[in-house]
């Protein structure tokens, strides 16, 4: 009896296994066209005025501690501007993953916002621990660069030009923007465009 | 092999029960989902369509005939999967492979999948040899097991089909 017991059991755990293992298989043949089908994340890019490629609007602003610091035109190295505010909580989110995604690739950060009074600004910079990085207060970059929407994130190539720009809203949304520098495509929308065939 | 025979016995009848039952339920809970459903296969007039309770309730007479003849009898439940398999395959052979299967849950547009599918259950409901004595308590504690098994592999089976068209 017991015998008879331990062999039906045998035999429906065969059935499962198999059935399991097909399972699996369709799982992953699934995944793989999720993949496919699944466009890179990157930072959406909602610009009227600025498309990556043009030039960087050029200006000569001062920052917290009241340095002239100019925004666009040449410099030595790629520079990040990222656009943020005190009263957006996502922008305060961000602030570490930018910090480490610029040590990262290299780049000089520049932190941009505006609204509020200089000294909030200050507390703010003091308390998050950006007093290392230029900071600045400034309605007029933002018009200049046609932020609407935060935060937001321009990456400027050494030459000046826009390599690329978007709102940002994790880690993956601002790598991007050097995946962006890295392969030589302006936007996410852009590389759709080229490398993916729609599903009919 | 009389465990074997006990096993099967029972997992194919509570199977096709417990299958039966949920989908009448369905049924009868999303009829306009269900009439939309049966539109689509464009096997009945229009004016027929009226009657799509009349399913359900065949679904629900195919439930009592097997629990009331201990599992013995399932020729009710043997009729409406052979008639969903062949409703499903007409309208593969006519192209229209974009309708969708009235399975429930989420949309699933019929494939040679589905039929695959009818006729393991099908399989389920042909008449099984009834078993000599010795169904015993560590029988049925497998019986338990391989039934609730065979749910989540429908489940299962049901939830790759629904992905597979997406």
């Amino acid at each position: 009896m017991l015998e008879s017991l331990l062999i039906a059991s045998q035999v429906i755990l065969w059935i499962a296994v198999i059935f399991l293992a097909v399972t699996v298989y369709a799982l992953s043949r699934q995944l793989a066209r999720l993949f496919e089908r699944v466009p890179p994340a990157g930072a959406l890019s909602v610009n009227a005025l600025l498309q990556p490629g043009d030039n960087a609007p050029i200006m000569e602003i001062n920052d917290l501690n009241g340095d002239t610091l100019q925004i666009g035109g040449a410099r030595a190295e790629h520079c990040l501007l990222f656009f943020l505010s005190l009263d957006c909580p996502i922008c305060k989110s961000l602030l570490p993953v930018v910090q480490s995604v610029a040590a990262a690739e290299q780049v000089e950060l520049i932190f941009i916002s505006d609204g509020a009074r200089l000294e909030d600004h200050r507390r703010f910079a003091h308390g998050h621990g950006l007093e290392r990085y230029r900071y600045v207060l400034s309605e007029a970059v933002g018009m200049a660069y046609a932020v609407g929407k935060l935060p937001y994130a321009v990456l400027v190539a050494p030459g000046g030009t826009i390599t690329t720009l978007g709102i940002v809203n994790n880690r993956e949304h601002l790598e991007s923007l050097f995946t962006a520098k890295d392969i030589g495509v302006g936007t996410v929308q852009q590389y759709v465009e080229e490398h993916v065939q729609r599903p009919n | 092999m009389d465990t074997l025979a006990w096993v099967y016995f029972y997992t194919s009848g509570w199977s096709v029960v417990v299958i039966l039952g949920l989908a009448a339920l369905h049924k009868l809970r999303f009829s306009g989902e269900f009439i939309g459903a049966l539109a689509g296969y464009r096997l009945l007039p229009p004016a027929a369509l009226g009657i799509w309770w009349i399913v359900p309730l065949l679904e629900m007479l195919a439930v009592v005939e097997i629990l009331f003849s201990q599992g013995q009898s399932r020729w009710l439940a043997l009729a409406l999967f052979a008639l969903y398999g062949a409703a499903i395959t007409i309208n593969l052979l006519r192209g229209r492979q974009h309708i969708d299967c009235g399975c429930g849950g989420d949309g699933t547009p019929i494939s040679w999948g589905l039929v695959l599918r009818n006729a393991v259950l099908l399989a389920f409901t042909w008449p099984p040899p009834i078993p000599g004595a010795g169904l015993t308590t560590a029988t049925g504690s497998l019986v338990t097991i391989t039934v609730a098994f065979c749910l989540l592999a429908y489940v299962i089976v049901n939830q790759l089909f629904a992905n597979a068209a997406r």
